[in-house]
């Protein structure tokens, strides 16, 4: 089992995130339903978050924004800082975790 | 403008699943934190033996062996009280403390059908009664749990159709009911059923069941008003969710 390790400094766009091995998940209608197992707590995730989800299979996180970028109507700073809030919770909430053996 | 917060997060009961359950060599077996129990397949049905410890927990070994052998007629448990109106039940569901029960004492004549845990799976359409093309009906089923509720008559408990479901939210702005969308509706159902298992895939099992549940049946946010009367309100919904689906 994978534990979740809160992250003691702050996100970098190098950093490469995985959805928790602890969890299950089904997009239903374009929205993520994210069930975080250890932590006992069901999530359900807009359209853009789903997205963001989805693109945590490793990639580095600037990789992710720059998808984001691509796909929705949005400036470069802004989809950065949302995408790496966004991050933040995932992690927060143990569902994803960044791979620290690829940083 | 993105956003990208959680459109909604709930946080699921803890305590109410077996640490382990298990089908092999055609026996059931669950296990939580005060004992142990098994159930097989015998001529007539099922039969079931349980050890517990000194703290007790019978009931949740039970729940947990009617949770396994639901789960394998592909149904699930919900945590929720609920009331028989119309030859059908309507389910109410939400975290302890919501007003479940007092949902069901708002629903006029209508008689307790489950008091804490309702059994749900998919079964057959009755002959003649028109679910809609391509719907499965869900069969819903009272098991045994909570208080009952003594200023209410108990309906007789039997297996009926699951008419809807309603998670809760007590409101002071009048009692009024607000569509879920299908992710939203899955949640709310996974937020109230018995978990299954420990592994990320009975929960995506789980999931996938929710989700066709979701599909055959309504599922809405009720907002209750104390005082305020269920009975017409529920039926002119699912009145409108039936013409809906036709």
């Amino acid at each position: 089992m994978t534990e979740t390790v809160a992250l003691d400094r702050p996100l970098s766009g190098r950093d490469r995130l995985v959805q928790h091995e602890r969890t299950a998940c089904r997009v239903i209608d374009g929205k993520a339903v994210v069930i975080a197992i250890d932590h006992n707590q069901v999530h359900v995730l807009n359209g853009v978050g789903t997205r963001v989800w989805e693109l945590c299979d490793g990639r580095p996180l600037e990789s992710i924004v720059s998808q984001i970028v691509t796909e929705f109507e949005v400036e470069h700073a802004r989809a950065e800082s949302d995408v790496h809030a966004f991050a933040r919770q995932l992690l927060a909430v143990g569902a994803a975790r960044v791979d620290e053996e690829r940083r | 403008m993105i956003e990208l917060s959680p459109a909604s997060s709930t946080d699921l009961e803890p305590g109410r699943a077996p640490i382990a359950w298990r089908w092999a060599h055609g026996r059931g077996e669950v296990l939580t934190r005060s004992g142990r129990a098994e159930v097989w397949p015998t001529a007539s049905g099922f039969a079931a033996r349980a050890r517990v410890g000194p703290a007790g927990g019978l009931p949740q070994l039970f729940a947990g062996l009617a949770a396994l052998l639901l789960h394998r007629r592909g149904g699930v448990i919900l945590h929720a009280a609920s009331v028989e109106l119309d030859a059908g039940v309507i389910a109410f569901i939400g975290p302890s403390g919501a007003g479940k029960s007092t949902a069901c004492r708002h629903v006029d004549g209508a008689p307790a059908f489950s008091i804490d845990r309702l059994a749900v799976m998919p079964g057959e359409a009755e002959p003649g009664r028109d679910f809609g093309a391509g719907r499965t009906m869900w069969l819903s089923h009272p098991l045994t749990g909570g208080t009952p509720l003594p200023d209410m008559p108990a309906a007789t408990p039997r297996t009926l159709p699951l008419h809807g479901v309603f998670r809760i939210r007590q409101s002071p702005d009048g009692t009024h009911i607000e569509p879920a969308s299908r992710a939203t509706a899955v949640a709310a159902l996974r937020e109230s059923s018995f978990q299954v298992g420990d592994g990320a895939g009975t929960e995506l099992q789980l999931l996938e069941r929710l989700e066709r549940l979701a599909g055959a049946v309504p599922v809405a946010r009720l907002h209750l008003s104390l005082g305020a009367s269920l009975a017409a309100p529920l039926r002119r919904w699912l009145l409108d969710q039936a013409k809906e689906a036709e």
